[in-house]
């Protein structure tokens, strides 16, 4: 009996049955449920956004790095660097940006930017609230803004409540027949595939990956892109102040440039004609350094992506190699980085998904006089519940695996409750 | 009283209008570049059509982020259902002006119908996924057929007059014909149908551009 009770359960389930709504809907009457507001002839208004609200738990200090003391693992740095860290700062990240739990301490026990400083103790947090507001002009003129707020504490080192504005751009589509975009304003990435979902209503899972404190950054220029061949095949290019780095360590990014060197950064993608969706892209960008005056200083990325779709299955896998001069002792940081990941989504069932996630992040950082080696190995593996199409819960665990240096407590367990609207 | 009746009944028989023999339209419809998967051709305009037959139900599927099939039609008065067999959340509207819907989001597994009451061809798309796009037409009548797939079609059964037919494809342009009917008489029609020319991106629900992700 109890056998029974299981089988029917295990089959309610599994094979949930077709559920026929109410009374159809008759075409024609009532127009479409337009979600907007119509302020004068040919301009609309859409208010959207998101809030995201979690628990996260992480072992040790909340810290995904440590000081090589005495470079006893490191000497050939001795005389080189005056400090040494091993493991990665953001590399337990807890949230859909990136936050990790904890920065720790500085080499002198000098506050830092640090916006959450869990100190490793487990904890609510509310991770984003996003407003944005949508305004159409005619079929031709689109213009978009969102502005995040990240209630944070305001003790020493943490600056407080932030708010970013994060994107603000005009879109003109000049011509009907031709997919052309023209992009103005401060807008999303054109480099690699991870920005799409940068943000945790679209992201499948929680943290991003490794690399995406490289590639999914906002910048403020100009863009085109042009879907050709039935959109089989897509070019995006820009021209912007700096380029789509998050990175909030070494800062390798400008809202309003400080030299006069401008990023050109682009991505070309092609739909293959095979029966699954299968898409690949290359992406590159190169453009003065960041965080410097110098117009010779360079700072580069080249990547390649992959998304395959079929069924309800997703693999998406980026890799890239990065590279910035540095600006010398005063100035910028210098950059030699390797990453990649690969991520697998399944949706076992309508409200169900299941997520499997590895990457690796190479990097040497020297942010004078401090320098971080990097190897790091990350495994995660994630449950999403569709609760409703505005209600999205998920949880995460992610193991790292550090494959040089010592390995550290630092594995995470976070989860994300949102909903959109 | 026998020749009472008989000729009662001549009297009527010759106050009623002579009913015709009914005609019919046959002919083929030969595609020109691109493939069809489904040809119908229907009475536009004539005169003035029988009862049609019970409203019917017709499916049209999301599955694999694409509507299957791609184009379907229906008669006036008939009803599509849309299934969701993804397992994650698919919307369907039309901007198709005075067949505009909204069927909202919603989830695998569920199902939600719509009632096709007004006749034209219809633009059918997903608000999340911009590469979902169907076709649906829907017939005046009851005066139509869908082309074999040797390409002949008929109309039978219509009474004697003018009328406006059309051959349609969902890849096809359209190309309507005048075409008379005479009681008891097959009028051949052929149709040769070019192919569409590439269709531009389309909008949002909302009539704005899909998403930001470009």
């Amino acid at each position: 009996m109890r056998n029974a009770a299981l089988a029917l359960l295990a089959s309610a389930l599994l094979a949930p049955s077709l559920r026929a709504e109410d009374a159809p809907v008759r075409a024609g009457e009532g127009g479409r449920g337009l979600a907007h507001l119509s302020l004068m002839d040919g301009v609309r208004l859409r208010l959207t956004g998101y809030v995201d609200a979690g628990f996260f738990a992480t072992q040790g200090d909340g810290t995904a790095y440590v000081r090589d003391a005495g470079k006893l693992l490191h000497p050939e740095y001795q005389g080189v660097v005056p400090w040494v860290f091993l493991g990665d700062p953001w590399g337990n990240p807890i949230n859909s940006q990136g936050d990790s739990a904890d920065l720790g301490l500085d080499r002198t026990n000098v506050p830092r930017f640090d916006p959450i400083q869990s100190a490793g103790h487990p904890s609510f947090l509310v991770n984003m609230v996003d407003l944005g507001l949508a305004a159409s002009i005619g079929e031709s003129f689109f213009f978009e803004t969102s502005i995040g707020f990240e209630p944070r504490q305001g003790r020493l080192g943490s600056s407080g409540d932030q708010f970013d504005v994060d994107l603000a751009y005009l879109e003109w589509v000049p011509f009907k027949a031709v997919d052309l975009h023209v992009f103005a304003g401060k807008f999303e990435s054109t480099f690699g595939i991870e920005y799409r979902t940068r943000k945790a209503p679209d992201r499948f899972g929680v943290t991003p990956s490794l690399i995406s404190r490289y590639t999914v950054g906002t910048v403020t220029g100009l863009k085109v892109r042009g879907g050709f061949f039935d959109q089989r095949v897509t070019v995006n290019l820009a021209v912007t102040n700096g380029g789509t780095f998050t990175e909030k360590f070494a800062h390798f990014f400008n809202e309003v440039d400080m030299n006069g060197g401008k990023t050109l950064s682009g991505r070309v993608s092609v739909v293959l004609p095979l029966p699954f969706t299968a898409e690949i892209g290359a992406s590159g960008e190169i453009g003065a350094q960041d965080e410097q005056p110098s117009d010779t200083t360079v700072q580069w990325l080249a990547g390649a992506d992959l998304r395959l779709s079929a069924g309800n299955a997703t693999l998406k896998a980026e890799i890239l190699r990065g590279h910035a001069d540095g600006g010398g002792i005063d100035q910028a940081a210098r950059l030699r980085v390797t990453g990649w990941y690969g991520e697998l989504q399944y949706q076992l069932l309508p409200w169900l998904g299941l997520l499997g996630r590895v990457d690796r992040r190479k990097a040497n950082l020297l942010a004078f006089p401090n320098l971080y080696l990097t190897d790091l190995l990350r495994v995660t593996g994630g449950v999403r519940f569709d609760i409703s199409w505005n209600v999205i819960a998920k949880l995460e665990y992610l193991h790292l695996v550090e494959v040089t240096g010592p390995e550290l407590a630092d594995d995470v367990f976070t989860s994300s409750v949102i909903f959109k609207f | 009283m026998r020749n009472r009746w008989f000729m009662l009944a001549i009297a009527v028989a010759a106050a009623l209008p002579a009913a015709a023999a009914p005609g019919s339209i046959s002919g083929t419809v030969t595609p020109v570049g691109g493939s069809a998967q489904l040809t119908v051709v229907y009475v536009e305009k004539g005169p003035e059509a029988a009862p049609r037959a019970a409203p019917v139900r017709k499916d049209l599927e999301q599955k694999d982020t694409e509507f299957q099939p791609r184009a379907t039609w229906v008669r006036a008065g008939d009803t599509v259902q849309f299934t969701n067999l993804d397992n994650f959340y698919h919307n369907v509207f039309s901007p198709t002006p005075g067949n505009e819907f909204d069927l909202g989001l919603y989830r695998g597994g569920v199902a939600k119908s719509l009632e096709l009451t007004r006749a034209g061809e219809i633009d059918v798309y997903c608000n999340i996924h911009p590469n979902m796009k169907a076709k649906l037409l829907v017939v005046p009548d009851d005066r139509s057929a869908q082309v074999a797939a040797d390409g002949r079609y008929s109309l039978s059964g219509l009474p004697p007059g003018d009328y406006v037919i059309v051959a349609w494809s969902a890849v096809h342009e359209p190309v309507r014909r005048e075409v008379r009917v005479r009681a008891g008489e097959t009028t051949r029609s052929d149709f040769s149908l070019k192919a569409r020319g590439a269709a531009g991106p389309h909008l949002n629900k909302n009539g704005e551009q899909y998403g930001r992700y470009r």
